[in-house]
Parts: structure tokens; C-alpha cells; sequence
């Protein structure tokens, strides 16, 4: 009787027990509540594991329960790495996104996993730290009354907000334009952002 | 087999080893597979559950019995006294103890759990899985769960590339 209890967890067990074979439903039940790293791990596991991590990347089963992260730009670190701190484990993940320098923008908030941040020039870009995609959005000079300015020797310099007469709707040329520096415009042309969804899910408004 | 007990419908459930396990029909259906076969009408002598040893089927009756409502017979006295709260509280210490299994059972109840969709024990051990994933590097995963890596070196370099950041 021993002896059938001892082989209970003998390695005999384990050799028919292929953890690669596990069912796929089963599997993306598990991977939807991961974190995000634990699931990029999953993914890696082995080849079977990597294809169904792919079907749950397809089917954009994450878990929405992340743990909250603190994302900031380190000294020790290059000026396009940003650093996510893993608050509840308290790890740090360093990841390396693309022009502009992380560094050198300014975070306007954040939503459905994504960074809104806006560059020297004020141009608004998304960014998702986890996927490293980014979006931009239309630069200030798409608006109607916004117009680049330069110095005399050609250098941006800022940006000109005309404004509208409110009689005509055409602009209004006898006020002195509003002057504004590449770096303050973008508290004047975003006091705040709102994403109607996650942006990767497409159809995404961004007030 | 068709009633032992007064008002307790009893079902002979089979593992492909040649094992009969005789349970109230309450406690089979515990399973929504086997219930669904009760319902239709698809169960009126043995069921035979193909693909899961008697070893495992054994445990996975242990689960249900524990887990029936309790108007069954297991735990029946004890409930009437016993505040709902306590009783969740020793069920889950029951489970704690439950699913304290080698990795191959783990494995077998799992997809036994899948395959006969008993949702509580599905969730029990996806739950130990998850927690064996869970902060855990991609070379602790695999050794915890004695998955080979069947990747060439350069596919799994490629692969981590992907996220980098998330393999520091």
C-alpha cells in the first residue's frame, strides 16, 4: 500500500504529463489574467504555448486588472528608456521606445494602458509602453488659425494663433496674432485629453 | 443502481480502465457535461468518461462531493448549524489541501476539470498554474512545469527580442 502512495509522486508521473499539450481554452483562460510581463514570458514558454499567446494577443484577451505602474524617465538610462515600476512587485522594467527621447516629453496623462505625451514642439504622440506602439496625432499647424512662426534667420520659433471674427467667420487681421512658444503650446491647445477607447482597438476619439 | 438511498438518484459513472464509480446524480452533475447528458436524457445506465483514468476521475468525484450543494449527504448536518461564511472558509482551506498534487495530476485534473466543465475546480487549478507563472522568469516557468523548450536558440532570441523589456 506504501508503495502505491510513494509512486503517486514518483517522476514516473511527470513523464506523461506534457504542460506544452495543455488545451487551448484552458490556456488563454489562463493567459487573460496575467500581468503583462508574466504573459510575455508565457508566450515564450515553447512553440505551443507561443501560438496560442498569439491567438490571445489576436483576440486582445488581457487581463484590464494590471498592476499599477509608476512610469518615469531614469538618470541611469539612456534618454529614449522609459521606466515602468511595478508597484505591487516591485520590480522595474526599463523599455526602450522610439523617437522622440522619452525623456524629452511632457506625460499629459494616461488611459487604457496608453501615455499621452506631447514633444518639444507640442505635437501630441500616444504611446503604449508595454506594446512600444505609438500614434501621432495631427501637429498644432492642422489647425485652421494656427500657423508655424519662425525667426528671421528661419528657425522655428513658435506658433501664431489667429483669431476669428466672429461676424464674418474668417479671420481676424487686425488683431495682433497670440504668441505662443513651441513648449507652452501645449497647454493652451490640450488643457486635457480624453480617449474614447483603447486606441488599439482602433476607432479610438481623442478629445 | 436506480435509487439506494431514499429520493437520491444514483449515476454509475466509468473510466476507460475498467473502473465504476457510483454517485448521487448531484454530485455528477456538479459536472455541466455530465449534467447536460442527464438533462438530455443520454444517461439512464453508466456514463463512460473516455479520456480520464480512475486515479484522476476518483479525485475529481473527492471535488464534487466536497462541493455539491449542501443538501447532499456529505457535510448535510454540519451546514445547518454552520454560518455560510465559515463553511466558504473551510472550503477553500479544503482546496488549499486539495490541490496540493505533483505536477502530473495538477496537469490530469485540469483537463479533466476542462473536458467535464466543472467550473469551480477549472478555476482551483488554473488558479495554481497562474500563481506558478505568476513573477516568475521564463526559465523558472519551464522548470516548474517541466516543459521543454523545443525553440532554436536564435527563434528564442528573436522571440524575447519582441518584448526585451519584459525578459530583463
Amino acid at each position: 500500500m506504501e508503495k502505491v502512495s510513494a509512486s503517486d509522486d514518483s517522476p514516473y508521473s511527470s513523464t506523461d504529463c506534457d504542460w506544452s499539450q495543455l488545451q487551448a481554452d484552458v490556456l488563454l483562460q489562463i493567459f487573460g489574467t496575467l500581468d503583462i510581463p508574466d504573459l510575455f514570458s508565457s508566450g515564450a514558454v515553447c512553440r505551443s504555448w507561443h501560438l496560442i499567446y498569439l491567438e490571445a494577443r489576436g483576440l486582445r484577451l488581457c487581463s484590464p486588472n494590471q498592476s499599477p505602474c509608476l512610469v518615469y524617465s531614469s538618470g541611469d538610462r539612456d534618454a529614449n528608456t522609459a521606466t515602468l515600476h511595478n508597484m505591487s512587485t516591485n520590480k522595474l522594467y526599463h523599455v526602450t521606445l522610439s523617437e522622440p527621447a522619452f525623456r524629452t516629453r511632457h506625460i499629459m496623462g494616461s488611459s487604457y494602458g496608453w501615455l499621452i505625451t506631447a514633444d518639444e514642439r507640442s505635437n501630441l504622440i500616444l504611446v503604449n509602453p508595454a506594446t512600444r506602439a505609438q500614434i501621432a496625432m495631427p501637429p498644432p499647424e492642422t489647425m485652421n488659425n494656427v500657423r508655424l512662426r519662425y525667426t528671421e534667420e528661419g528657425v522655428l520659433d513658435g506658433y501664431d494663433v489667429l483669431f476669428m471674427d466672429l461676424f464674418s467667420s474668417d479671420f481676424d487681421t487686425e488683431t495682433e496674432p497670440y504668441h505662443l512658444t513651441l513648449e507652452e503650446a501645449r497647454f493652451f491647445f490640450s488643457e486635457r485629453v480624453v480617449l474614447s477607447c483603447d486606441p488599439s482597438q482602433g476607432n479610438c476619439t481623442v478629445l | 443502481m436506480a435509487t439506494r438511498e431514499a429520493g437520491k438518484k444514483m449515476i454509475m459513472l466509468k473510466s476507460p480502465d475498467g473502473m465504476e464509480f457510483e454517485v448521487e446524480e448531484a454530485v455528477a452533475m456538479e459536472s455541466q457535461t455530465i449534467r447536460k447528458m442527464i438533462e438530455d436524457d443520454c444517461a439512464d445506465t453508466a456514463i463512460l468518461i473516455p479520456n480520464i483514468n480512475s486515479k484522476i476521475l476518483s479525485r475529481v468525484i473527492e471535488y464534487c462531493n466536497k462541493h455539491v450543494p449542501t443538501t447532499g449527504a456529505t457535510g448535510a448536518a454540519a451546514s445547518d448549524t454552520v454560518a455560510p461564511a465559515a463553511l466558504a472558509e473551510d472550503l477553500k482551506i479544503w482546496d488549499a489541501e486539495f490541490i496540493k498534487v505533483n505536477r502530473a495530476t495538477r496537469f490530469d485534473l485540469i483537463q479533466a476539470a476542462s473536458y467535464l466543465n466543472i467550473k469551480g475546480l477549472l478555476d482551483l487549478t488554473s488558479q495554481t498554474t497562474i500563481d506558478t507563472i505568476s513573477d516568475n522568469s521564463l526559465e523558472e516557468i519551464r522548470s516548474f512545469l517541466s516543459t521543454k523548450n523545443d525553440y532554436l536558440p536564435e527563434e528564442e532570441q528573436t522571440i524575447r527580442r519582441e518584448n526585451q523589456w519584459a525578459f530583463q
